[in-house]
């Protein structure tokens, strides 16, 4: 790349992370469809599990693994895979015959929106918190605060869902639990469906959140605390303005974009790393598409699942990298 | 703050560790388990549950017929019912698990259906009449007229014979279907309402080989879409007609489809045949057993096929539940075993003593009573002492933990006093008694009879050590396939023909069927065989009568309990029949179900 | 111990005095030993053996021996005398103080595995935390079930610090090509959802307790691999690298005796917060299923049978909950006044 000087370097070395990120894509899709094809038991088999009561002969079987290329070799089998998706197709589900891409698409929302809610309310609760913390370092305020936020932090997000489920779902029946709406959704007016929306996703936003909450309101005052030492907050406090002001307007404006590098590499990780939370709830997003595929041996929305999952991470550090670099101007991009 | 985190962390430790700070009392202890915890607990637990005298069970009114006057009889009622998963289509071609079956019984029908005692009985509703080549290669099914599919098309003797090269068809993933129908050798069509069975080989079985699922030719037959998609279940057009769009021609039409919450059937009023009586079905989808249960209890479900034995007879008996619900009890065909791998691959179990030694050693009615609430029965072998395939003079082997040790004395395993554990010595070595029993996930019951097992194995006199692995129903099935386990737990439901035993038991069926122990008994082999192919009942229940006497002797399994039915229903329910299905999936079944106009609820 | 190798001999201690300073951290470090105590007494706290007898005439100490006999050589010099050598013996059974019999219990006088007494009872005098599904006293599951996590912790995070310490080192100190390679690599295998890998690879391993540790250590070593290599980087520049390298020291002298050494302490704090992720991950398997398989007792399968029970036995959730809390605080708590002692440029954040 030396070779064309006018490239810009912003653009060069965006092209180097593209380049670099296509070599990861590809190790992760032929690590995945390794350890798919290694895991025992096949497509064939975990769709006979459930005629326990139907014999089903050998030839079936046979002809059921033809049908899903099992018989072909794995580098074959690899190339197809690879050979649809460079047409964008992510292929048919092994399970029940639908189109991959469509499958995701109704697992994303409901995960999804759990993702942005709770970033929406960990940011709502942990920047006032932070702010204050900050402006009061070391106050009792601080200290109390920070403590529990510690614990807090330190409690699993299943755990916390256990622990809501038995006390606010089966002792006191304030919030139900299981799935994203009741019953008799479809008859409910508009305001009622939002209540009813509401209500089921009480519980495992506020799983969701709990852990960050602590995290953010953490890196808020830590920022604050940096930002506040540095001069030209020292040249606006000279200026005469308020304690308030100078850290309401300038402070936390300057503390916001790290926030953003962290949403970039947390949210993937929101998205990707709800298994058990989804599973206890009863969720139907793509946590629970993820386990159930595993279940079922369904190869194809596996790699799509891991394919889409990797891509998100490697984007969001990009972005991460990117708006760490807006900030900070020492950071160069050769 | 750091005195107040810590007084809670102290807090926090006392409940887990300064609790042993507790006096004990050593005469509680010193007591043997069961009377120590009867003595300790006033708990329900302690109340022995009996189904025959809960006042909820079986009562009368459920089992009451449609009366005569249909004005007695509500007519636009909606029915509510669980279904515990998504189904995965629903073409029944493809139908892959029990969901899959439920979800389909409304909309699709079969000619020849089993009744409530499992017997063969033809469709009126879709047969006019039928006849079997003396030489029984030969059937004959002549159609009812007007037939016609939910889209008005007419239902012929063409669509017979394009399922069953449908689902024969290689690049058809039918898992279900392709054994039994193979059988035939040819489907023709006679004309629009006569269709010919010709069969490869004159067996028993074959009144049951073609009655398989009907799909519409000229849907599944379209020749732009069947060259794209030759496997009738990928891309957009058949991924319509196997869902949302499905076209059927039984007495309901798939109304809609929200996926993983329900789906509604509204009734066909264009049905030729017997209309039901319900408008509306509703298949509310649940998983989860117990939110199934609340949901029952707030009035939002109807009917539920299968309560777990906690719920029958723990969680079923408070006013809320007796406000909406009854409960039907009655034996089902089903039986849970222990599969003992006879192959030679382990030392042990190709002792026909050493399995009659676990069999003894394993206390059955204690898993009835504190598994199953005293629910389940002990099974009897591979049928139903209800069935005419039953033999009355099986007797039962004792639970009888002396009699276990003296048969494993004799096997040669013998107690090492100095570790407590049997030992054999073998090929010059000595083998420790150790084995590992698989358990598919999930099957949470599986895994307390193994602790219990466990437990009962490890003390004297007996000393042999049981490991338990819990996996994937999957690697399950392919673990037992390949003949990969010493023993494991599993139930078979023993269908509606005994035909199905010869998959299990014909030592042929080693390699590809499911005979995954390697069981191998001459007679039985000659039995099978007979059993395929005796047309006189009295001869054919003499035959299967003494197959499952030698396969009880022999014990190529334990057999454990008897699988019961354990359903919940709405009180304004009515015109049920228990049969070893369930309540529901048999002919008629929940097809002459009704409610009392009077007691009408969801219109 | 290889603080006599470093260059500042006093290393560890001076870590040590400061970390008593972190009140916080103390605590987090009391309740990590406390644990390590339950986990390896946990025979003499929780069993269906007494810890001191006397039967027919004769003196035994069969929870004490059961609790010596963990240790891996130990194990096999000491054994139970006849007849607590059978493991069918059940000396509940046999017991007779008629004959002049008498017993000194552990304070929870009952086995992990052991069907005490009637299924799913709620707290009671006997059974302070109740019962399970097959009758099993909770209390004594909790206990054994902590020195499960605690194996899974250590064990999984020892194969981790292997790992990690040999890729980080190599790509440090090689740099070029090994070092872009294998920072790809690093770079892939964080890339996965972990959860993907862990249940992939145990649907291969049977899920035994020692591949639930393999597997966590194989999945958790990227983090360590990078610390590792920072430091290494950081120190290859350094004057005593230098020197060493003057004095003609190999490779791999410089590595081990003079680079590992170093980046060490900085390491710990990776693994300590690792050991609580590793008991997590632990729970979180053991509660879909993949990890310690039962009967054996594991805080996340105790949970899960929780879950099952939600509404008849209520009583089965919280232990486990608090005990895996408990856990993960208190590791989290050490590894953060480790950090704010070995690297006091990164005081005050988290992780």
């Amino acid at each position: 790349m030396r070779m064309i000087p006018n490239i810009p370097p912003m653009a060069r070395y965006l092209m180097r992370r593209f380049m670099t990120g296509l070599v990861t894509l590809f190790g992760i899709t032929i690590i995945t469809f390794v350890i798919i094809k290694l895991a025992p038991g096949d497509p064939a088999q975990a769709r006979t599990v459930g005629l326990q009561g139907k014999r089903v002969s050998e030839r079936v079987y046979q002809q059921l693994r033809e049908y899903y290329g099992l018989d072909q070799p794995v580098y074959v089998q690899y190339y197809n895979w690879m050979d649809r998706l460079c047409h964008l197709d992510f292929g048919t589900s092994f399970y029940d015959g639908r189109a991959v891409a469509s499958k995701i698409r109704d697992a994303l929302w409901p995960t999804m929106s759990v993702a942005i809610l709770s970033i929406l309310l960990a940011f709502i609760i942990s920047t006032p918190i932070g702010i204050y913390s900050a402006a009061r370092q070391n106050g009792p305020f601080d200290r109390s605060v920070s403590t529990t936020l510690y614990m807090v932090y330190s409690i699993p997000s299943y755990v916390i869902g256990m622990l809501l489920i038995l006390y606010l779902g089966v002792k006191l029946e304030l919030f139900p639990f299981r799935g994203m709406h009741s019953d008799n959704y479809a008859q409910l007016s508009t305001l009622g469906k939002c209540i009813d929306l509401g209500r089921h996703y009480f519980m495992i936003t506020v799983c969701e959140t709990v852990g960050s909450l602590a995290y953010y309101s953490r890196f808020v005052r830590q920022n604050l605390l940096e930002v506040i030492r540095q001069d030209y907050i020292r040249t606006a406090r000279a200026k005469g303005l308020s304690e308030t002001q100078v850290i309401l307007k300038h402070a936390f404006v300057n503390s916001l974009i790290p926030f953003i590098t962290l949403l970039g590499l947390t949210f993937p990780a929101l998205l990707s790393g709800s298994v058990i939370l989804e599973t206890m709830f009863n969720w139907p997003g793509l946590g629970r598409l993820f386990f159930e595929s595993v279940l079922q041996r369904d190869y194809p929305t596996l790699m799509a699942l891991n394919f889409i999952t990797a891509v998100m991470v490697l984007a969001g550090t990009l972005l991460a990298d990117l708006a760490y670099g807006l900030v900070d101007p020492r950071v160069s991009y050769d | 703050m750091t005195r107040s985190t810590l007084t809670s962390f102290a807090i926090l430790i006392s409940l887990l560790f300064a609790l042993q700070a507790c006096k004990q009392n050593i005469e509680d202890i010193r007591r043997g388990p069961d009377e120590s915890s009867t003595k300790s607990t006033t708990s329900t637990q302690t109340v022995v549950y009996d189904p025959h005298k809960d006042p909820l069970v079986n009562q009368p009114d459920m089992f009451q017929p449609a009366p005569q006057n249909k004005a007695e009889i509500a007519s636009n009622e909606t029915l509510i019912w669980q279904l515990d998963g998504s189904p995965t289509n629903l073409n029944p071609i493809f139908q892959s698990a029990v969901v899959d079956q439920m979800a389909v019984d409304p909309i699709y029908q079969i000619p020849f259906t089993g009744d409530a005692k499992m017997n063969w009985v033809v469709n009126k509703d879709m047969v006019e009449s039928y006849e079997e080549s003396p030489d029984h290669l030969v059937w004959t099914v002549k159609l009812k007229p007007g037939l016609t599919w939910h889209d008005g098309q007419p239902f012929t003797a063409e669509d017979f014979r394009f399922s069953w090269q449908a689902i024969n068809d290689d690049k058809v993933p039918s898992p279900a279907y392709k054994t039994a129908t193979d059988q035939i050798a040819d489907v023709q069509a006679i004309d629009a309402r006569t269709i010919r069975f010709v069969t490869k080989e004159a067996l028993a079985v074959t009144r049951w080989n073609i009655s398989y699922p009907i799909i519409p030719k000229h849907i599944y037959d379209n020749p732009v879409e069947r060259k794209a998609h030759p496997d009738l279940i990928s891309g957009p057009y058949y991924n319509k007609y196997n869902r949302e769009g499905v076209v059927g021609f039984g007495p309901y039409k798939l109304a809609q489809w929200i996926p993983n919450d329900r789906l509604v059937y509204e009734r066909w009023e264009d049905y030729k045949g017997t209309k039901p009586y319900f408008k509306r079905i509703i298949m509310k989808i649940q998983p989860d057993p117990q939110t199934t249960l609340l949901l029952f209890k707030q009035g939002q479900l109807d009917y539920i096929e299968r309560l777990t034995s906690q719920q029958f007879a723990r969680e079923t008996n408070d006013s809320d539940f007796a406000a909406n619900g009854r409960k039907a009890y009655g034996p089902q065909w089903i039986y849970s075993y222990i599969g003992w791998n006879m192959d030679g691959s382990n030392p042990f179990f190709s002792d026909i003593r050493v399995r009659r030694a676990m069999t003894c050693a394993l206390d059955i009615q204690r898993i009835i009573r504190e598994l199953g609430y005293n629910l389940p029965q002990q099974a009897h072998g591979i049928f139903h002492p209800d069935s005419w395939m039953y033999d009355p003079t099986i007797k039962l082997l004792p639970f009888d933990r002396q009699l276990s040790a003296k048969l494993l004395d004799k096997a040669g395993w013998k107690m090492n006093p100095d570790d407590g554990w049997r030992y054999k010595t073998v090929n010059g070595k000595p083998v420790k008694f150790e084995f590992e029993i698989l358990i598919p996930q999930g099957a949470a019951t599986s895994e307390k009879v193994a602790a219990i097992f466990a437990n009962d194995l490890k003390a004297e006199p007996i000393g042999v050590s049981l490991k338990t692995r819990v996996i994937e129903w999957t690697v399950f099935q392919q673990m037992t396939h390949n003949h990969e386990f010493q023993a494991c737990m599993a139930a078979w439901g023993s269908g509606t023909d005994p035909e199905g035993e010869w998959n299990i038991w014909h030592s042929s069926q080693y390699n590809g069927g499911r005979n995954y122990g390697g069981y191998k008994n001459a007679r039985a082999d000659q039995l099978l065989d007979a059993g395929r192919r005796e047309f006189d009942p009295a001869k054919r229940a003499k035959i299967y009568q003494e197959l499952s006497h030698i396969i009880y002797d022999d014990q190529p399994y334990t057999f454990m309990t008897n699988a019961p039915l354990l359903s919940a229903v709405h009180k304004r329910l009515r015109g049920m029949q228990l049969s070893p299905v369930g309540l529901a999936m048999f002919y008629p079944g929940w097809n002459v179900w009704w409610v009392p106009a009077n007691q009408a609820l969801r219109q | 111990m290889t603080e006599q190798n470093t260059k500042s001999p006093g290393f560890w201690g001076r870590i040590w005095r400061q970390f008593r300073h972190y009140k916080l951290g103390m605590v987090g470090l009391v309740i990590v030993v406390v644990m390590f105590l339950v986990a390896f007494f946990a025979p003499m706290l929780a069993s269906e053996r007494p810890i001191l007898c006397r039967f027919d005439g004769k003196l035994y100490a069969p929870a004490v021996i059961d609790t010596f006999r963990q240790i891996p050589l130990v194990g096999r010099v000491i054994f139970h005398s006849p007849p607590f050598n059978r493991a069918s013996f059940v000396f509940k059974q046999e017991f007779n103080p008629r004959r002049g019999d008498w017993a000194l219990w552990t304070p929870i006088p009952f086995g992990p595995l052991e069907m005490a007494a009637l299924p799913l009872q709620s707290p009671s005098r006997l059974h302070m935390l109740g019962t399970d599904e097959v009758g099993r006293d909770i209390l004594s599951r909790m206990i054994h079930g902590t020195s499960v996590s605690m194996k899974v912790g250590f064990i999984s995070m020892g194969i981790a610090v292997l790992i990690g310490l040999f890729f980080g080192a190599i790509a440090g100190y090689a740099g070029g090509w090994t070092d872009i390679s294998i920072s790809r690599f690093i770079e892939i295998i964080m890339c996965f959802p972990t959860f993907f890998l862990i249940l992939g690879i145990l649907a291969w391993f049977p899920p035994r307790i020692e591949n639930v540790m393999i597997v966590i250590g194989l999945t958790n070593w990227v983090g360590i691999a990078r610390y590792a290599r920072g430091e290494i980087i950081r120190l290859r520049g350094s004057d005593f690298t230098t020197a060493a390298r003057a004095l003609g020291a190999g490779h791999s002298r410089i590595i081990f005796r003079h680079l590992l050494p170093n980046s060490l302490a900085p390491v710990m704090i990776s693994v300590t917060f690792g050991i609580a992720t590793a008991i997590l991950v632990e729970a979180g398997l053991s509660w879909l299923g993949f990890g310690v398989q039962p009967p054996d007792p594991s805080w996340g399968n105790m949970l899960r049978s929780g879950y099952d029970n939600l509404f008849t036995a209520p009583h089965l959730i919280p232990p486990p909950c608090v005990a895996i809390f408990i856990a993960v605080l208190a590791f989290n708590l050490v590894g953060d006044a480790l950090r704010d002692v070995i690297d006091p440029r990164l005081q005050g954040s988290m992780k």
